[in-house]
């Protein structure tokens, strides 16, 4: 009976152990990122004018574990006043409060809801993620497809070996529709473009603890 | 006055196609700063570094034009020197 009891414990205790390890294995990936790579490139492409640009002032947390990868979850936030055109003129008009109002409206969030069609692949895996979209005060529900790489180890080669831990790549493309946003609905339609194409390619780092 | 007017209309042509190609012949719109790509050797990630450099657009172009077509007209309003 005394033998039955500490197999039972040792069992139990056992199980309580390895959930706790898949429970710990979670890590927050931080995408604020000193090195200026992580962007976000939009494109609007009108009959008389292709206005292209990019914003590099992300940043956002991103939890993700490994071992279950369909519990990710996190908000990515992206400075309005970042956002960069080609021309300087263009570049205070798109700020401006005529359009964006960046003055008013600094930031541009999305936040994740849940995930769906998750397929692994090699790196990591691809999945559909929904998220509340947040742009010039208006919140959307979106569903964006979104490619996570997740790099074990290589945030040491990142940092020049200052900082050990893991990377995350997060890619992905999608469309927006400016009216929707309050961005000027119906005006300048040949030289602004309805549809906003967006394209994200950021990576968070999760050092070591 | 009339070869005067024809001489600045053809040097306003040339200068500014010149400068235009010297910039990089561009079709667009003028541009403040450039775009060089890059790629992050550790993650793949694409990404634009910008320069500062003034690239002559079109829109330029066809002002330059529109002056050197004016400059032209105008001196048929002036008689042959003799």
């Amino acid at each position: 009976m005394m033998q039955t009891s500490k197999v039972l414990f040792f069992a139990s205790a056992a199980l309580l152990t390895s959930a706790f390890s898949v429970h710990a294995a979670a890590k927050d990936f931080d995408f604020k990122d000193p090195k200026g790579v992580n962007n976000v490139s939009f494109l609007l492409d009108a009959p008389l004018e292709s206005i292209s640009g990019n914003a590099k002032g992300v940043s956002g947390v991103v939890s993700f574990d490994p071992e279950a990868p369909s519990t990710v979850s996190g908000t990515i936030v992206i400075e309005t006043g970042s956002l960069t055109a080609t021309n300087n003129m263009l570049q205070e008009h798109m700020l401006g409060d005529g359009w964006l109002d960046a003055a008013n409206h600094p930031k541009i969030t999305f936040a994740t809801k849940s995930l769906t069609k998750v397929e692994t692949s090699k790196d990591g895996f691809t999945a559909h993620v929904t998220g509340d979209f947040s742009l010039k005060g208006v919140t959307k529900e979106l569903t964006v497809p979104v490619t996570f790489t997740y790099l074990p180890d290589m945030l040491g080669q990142r940092s020049g070996g200052s900082t050990e831990g893991d990377l995350l790549v997060m890619r992905s493309s999608f469309t927006i529709n400016r009216s929707e946003f309050g961005i000027k609905p119906g005006q300048s339609m040949d030289k602004v473009a309805e549809v906003i194409e967006l394209r994200l390619a950021i990576a968070g780092a999760a050092p070591d603890a | 006055m009339r070869l005067i007017l024809r001489i600045f209309a053809l040097l306003i042509i040339v200068g500014s196609t010149a400068f235009w190609i010297a910039t990089g012949s561009h079709t667009g719109f003028s541009k403040n700063r450039v775009e060089i790509p890059q790629t992050d050797p550790i993650t793949q990630i694409e990404y634009i570094d910008y320069e500062d450099r003034f690239v002559m657009g079109v829109e330029y172009l066809a002002l330059a034009y529109g002056v050197a077509i004016v400059s032209f007209s105008i001196s048929f309003a002036f008689g042959r020197g003799r």
